[in-house]
């Protein structure tokens, strides 16, 4: 651990430690293990089971290296990925010492005389530490002539990792993260001797919303992703950093591709951010890119009502005729780039000359504009690994925003941090972190925010997007965050969210922080934009403009469902231009529809929880589509009042020099506590949350991901369950007057007035099937 | 423990050597004649704790045999006055260890007893790291067709290396133990090793060694 990561008010001096490494002095810090020390100078020790975020096993014995201390020598080599350095410390490494060669080169030849020869056809083949090693560190022959072992093959472990036993070297690299990182421990060493081998509980897959980091940390081909096995060769592939599209957890990755098509995707490195971690779903959702309803060219509806392809300066004239002079406005969605976002944002106050435009498509609140308008979100990832309390509200990491989960876990299982959440139930998420339940029902979340004690300014208060669902209780941790000097993280579900809000697509909101309702801030942005004035008119949210009578709507990637049940006709009744990636329930009723670039064919940049910038260049070149913001672009100059965006660097570039408002912000305005909904008899109140995997239109078509999905069940108390006389897994029904519901139930910690379904999942899609996602009365019954 | 409290250290300490003081249990099995537990001072030899028990089995005379258990390099019939305390066993190049000596009289094939041997650690290795997992496999493999009669002399110089390489690079001293007996045999019987490659097969028959041998079953 470096001193900046510690990072505390206090600086903690840390002890340094000098030894000699093949002649070379090198100074590290205490702690640092030989294997690691010898890095920093260049030489690479030959490792299968190290890995410098797992605790140290000792188990490969590939990294043997010799050892002295002030003159003393030990008997026999050591493990340089246990031992940590020592003032007089001499180490000689395979390059200086023939014994630590010797014992290299035998431990590599016992690795391989029972692993196969497989590497032809074999995924990891080209890209694998045994190869490269067995290479760079082994004999050029092996003398093994007998029987090697066997198993069975493949074993699937889930449905997206699959394992081959006779390739693993037992290092024990994927047990350790189950357990230590990502606290699963779903898979195990079984058995003994050489027929040591990973395996699952029969009854229990490896059912890890990370499981996929176990493929790539895997040093051999032993664990391969279901849907990449033989569809590759790493040589083939061309690799490109890129930034996840799928939350804002803001993942490093890498997106592999091969002649135009991406064939998997990596985690990448950010020790700021994901560490060298991702979700299953950032790291294997990605078919969407390739869906047969991607939409290819512009298309105008016809006056028979159907869509017609169309050439662009064609679909263009349509869509600024239908535009201009009309009451309009902007749904950005919560998908899109800071660059695009940003290009919305000009186009709403430019090219319409309003300020209804929102990226919410999702239940959101005046509350919440205000709060996002107002306040400072300064908590980060550095924040959680110094915590000493992190207080969770309407927020389940593990489902909502992976890799936080990930960090708040690391600390839990390293510092035993105290975790308290506000939340319905305790989730499996929340019990990993061994967090304190502060039990709420929907509509009540205020009472127990105000309670909230002991928090100081090492603490952190997280906030998930649903806070926005509960009047009052956004109001009530601004409050709490500003007595105890706790440091306040919003985390939304969406990548686009916090970027859009830099960007400005809040109708109470201009880029760079500047309020619509600051008259100076107005004039700074009318001048940069070159136009006469910005309406001091707060703009519509999204709910206000789809109830409204604006008569045109400009619509990104928003799914109306993702709004209301009755969304969709009533914008049916607008003239709608929308812009998608894939044919949707918006490209039906809109009157021109504009092809866009999905995430991996533009460059741009994401905005994580933090405020982090998550820049990344296009994965795929090889295309016609273009980012929204070059064709917001096109658009506005038809409508003959330009944006002058004509590329996403120009957007990114325009962004910067805004900067952020230094003015003076106004303050929230404080609304009162509600109370939970009264209910009697058959009757509970309906909460919910989107699981991490579910049917979200990015995870279409990824059905080995889908497959480690958490199972749709309804959760109820006990004393409901006993009421109406069912058992667990049993089914129940949730209904109300728009629908229904029936699902095997699940008997939780819940509040007996409640009743938890998954928002959007397999059976579940509240929107569409109770039009209510939270905070409303249903009855549940026996089915 | 009873004595010592009754008679005191100074008795417990009078009995033994210099450095290894006192009493201890040597458990000898194998081609005995009377096998079992014996306590003895530190530092008996051999030679005297056969006399205690009954000697080698009757009509036959000492092979070799294992001052501390099978993971101690062997003895032979050289070594029948070496003092079985810490210091003796080690300067003579093994290790008292559990003090469990195990006799071998000459009609046992020694390749034989320590391809046993070390099928009894492929079993007990518990397969975390490399050079014991692996290692143990590949030992047995070699052991086996060295038994059968098979391979050539170069085969026991990569037996030698291959025990070279998972001596001390292990977690545990598992793989240690399994390598000293081959590593041991090979210095005091490479001959017989030989022997088993000349005939294509053991020259030993293997029935001789058994106990229900000597009791006239066949």
């Amino acid at each position: 651990m470096s001193i900046q990561e510690l990072g505390t008010e206090s600086q903690v001096q840390i002890e340094m430690i000098t030894c000699v490494i093949d002649g070379f002095e090198i100074t590290v810090p205490k702690g640092t293990l030989v294997i690691r020390a010898a890095e920093k100078l260049g030489i690479q020790i030959p490792r299968f089971c190290d890995h410098p975020l797992l605790a140290p096993a000792g188990a490969c014995r590939q990294c043997l290296v010799d050892i002295e201390i002030n003159g003393r020598a030990f008997p026999k080599p050591q493990a340089s990925c246990t031992i940590p350095v020592e003032n007089g410390m001499v180490v000689k490494t395979q390059l200086t010492s023939p014994v630590a060669d010797k014992a290299q080169k035998g431990v590599m030849e016992l690795l391989l005389i029972n692993h196969p020869l497989d590497c032809p056809v074999c995924d990891k083949g080209g890209e694998c530490p045994l190869q490269n090693q067995a290479m760079s560190n082994g004999r050029p022959e092996s003398r093994f002539e007998g029987i090697k072992r066997t198993f069975e093959k493949p074993v699937p472990i889930s449905s997206q990792v699959l394992l081959d036993r006779e390739r693993c070297v037992l290092c024990a690299r994927c047990t350790r993260f189950s357990e230590q990182i990502a606290g699963d421990p779903f898979i195990t060493l079984n058995e003994r001797g050489a027929l040591q081998q990973v395996g699952i509980y029969e009854e229990e897959p490896f059912d890890s919303y990370y499981s996929g980091n176990t493929v790539q940390i895997c040093p051999v081909g032993a664990l391969t992703g279901t849907s990449y096995r033989f569809r590759a060769r790493p040589f083939d592939l061309v690799s490109t950093d890129s930034a996840c599209e799928h939350c804002a957890s803001g993942c490093a990755m890498r997106t592999d591709v091969r002649r135009g098509k991406t064939l998997r995707r990596l985690a990448g490195e950010d020790a700021d951010v994901n560490e060298e971690w991702n979700c299953d779903k950032g790291r294997w959702a990605f078919k969407y890119e390739v869906a047969k309803n991607r939409v290819k060219s512009p298309m105008v509806r016809d006056s028979n009502g159907q869509l017609q392809e169309v050439s662009w300066p064609e679909a263009l004239a349509a869509a600024a005729e239908g535009l201009k002079n009309s009451r309009s406005g902007v749904l950005v969605g919560g998908r899109a780039t800071i660059e695009d976002a940003y290009g919305y944002s000009k186009f709403a106050r430019v090219a319409l000359g309003t300020n209804n435009i929102d990226f919410r498509a999702r239940r959101h609140s005046q509350e919440e504009s205000e709060f996002l308008e107002t306040t400072k979100l300064t908590a980060t990832y550095k924040d959680i690994d110094n915590a000493d309390h992190i207080l969770l509200v309407n927020f389940e990491p593990e489902d909502e925003s992976p890799i936080v989960f990930l960090r708040i876990y690391k600390q839990v299982h390293k510092r035993s941090i105290k975790v308290t959440t506000i939340a319905p139930l305790a989730s499996r998420g929340s019990e990993k972190l061994k967090a304190k339940l502060i039990r709420t029902t929907a509509g009540d979340e205020t009472q127990a925010i105000t309670n909230i004690s002991g928090l100081t300014g090492k603490s952190v208060i997280l906030l998930g997007e649903r806070i926005s669902e509960t009047e009052g209780a956004l109001s009530a941790v601004v409050k709490l965050a500003a007595d105890s000097g706790a440091k306040l993280g919003w985390v939304p579900r969406r990548a686009g969210e916090r970027g859009a809000i830099a960007a400005g697509a809040l109708p109470n909101l201009l880029p760079g922080n500047r309020s619509v309702s600051d008259p100076a801030a107005r004039i700074d942005m009318a001048t940069a934009w070159s136009i006469d004035s910005i309406s001091n008119e707060p703009g519509m949210s999204t709910d206000e403009m789809v109830n409204s009578d604006l008569q045109a709507l400009l619509i990104g990637g928003v799914d109306p469902m993702d709004i209301s049940a009755e969304a969709k006709i009533k914008l049916s009744k607008k003239f709608i231009v929308s812009l998608e990636i894939r044919q949707s329930d918006i490209t039906e009723i809109a009157s021109v529809v504009l092809p866009v670039a999905a995430v991996v064919e533009k460059s741009g940049s994401f905005m994580d929880w933090q405020g982090k910038v998550r820049k990344f260049e296009a994965a795929i070149d090889q295309t016609l589509n273009r980012s929204d913001v070059r064709i917001l672009s096109m658009l506005a100059d038809e409508i003959g009042k330009p944006i002058n965006l004509p590329t996403v660097k120009s957007a990114r570039a325009e962004l910067d020099s805004l900067g952020n408002w230094d003015g003076p912000s106004s303050d929230m305005k404080m609304r009162n506590p509600t109370a939970a909904q009264k209910v009697s008899g058959d009757e509970a109140v309906l909460i919910s949350w989107r699981n991490l995997l579910d049917k979200g239109s990015l995870q279409d078509g990824e059905e080995n991901l889908a497959g480690t999905a958490r199972k749709s069940t309804i959760i109820i108390s006990n004393s409901r369950a006993q009421t109406l006389n069912v058992r667990s897994g049993e089914h129940v029904r949730v209904s109300n007057n728009y629908g229904a519901i029936t699902l095997p139930c699940q008997i939780g910690d819940i509040d007996e007035s409640s009743v938890w379904l998954p928002r959007n999942s397999l059976n579940s899609q509240l929107i569409r099937n109770l039009s209510v996602v939270s905070n409303s009365v249903v009855k549940v019954t026996k089915a | 423990m009873p004595s010592i409290i009754s008679n005191g250290v100074a008795w417990f300490t009078g009995m033994g050597t210099e450095k290894s003081k006192g009493f201890t249990l040597y458990s000898l099995s194998g081609h005995v004649n009377n096998p079992g537990q014996f306590e003895a001072p530190l530092g008996i030899t051999l030679r005297q704790l056969l006399e205690i028990s009954g000697g080698v089995r009757s009509g036959h005379k000492l092979k070799f045999w294992t001052p501390g258990g099978s993971s101690t390099p062997i003895f032979t019939d050289a070594h029948l006055d070496v003092p079985l305390d810490y210091e003796g066993v080690s300067a003579a190049g093994s290790m008292l260890g559990t003090k469990a000596l195990q006799i071998f009289d000459e009609t046992t094939c020694v390749v034989r007893a320590v391809l046993r041997w070390t099928e009894f650690y492929k079993h007990e290795s518990c397969g975390k790291c490399t050079p014991c997992r692996e290692g143990t496999w590949w030992l047995v493999q070699v052991l086996k067709d060295l038994e059968a009669g098979r391979g050539s002399e170069s085969d026991l110089d990569k037996l030698l290396d291959l025990c070279d390489n998972i001596m001390g690079r292990s977690f545990c001293a598992l793989a240690d133990g399994a390598a000293s007996p081959i590593i041991s045999s090979l210095k005091y019987f490479r001959q017989e090793y030989l022997d088993h490659l000349v005939a294509g097969k053991c020259p030993f028959d293997p029935m001789a060694s058994t106990l229900f041998e000597t009791a006239g079953v066949k």
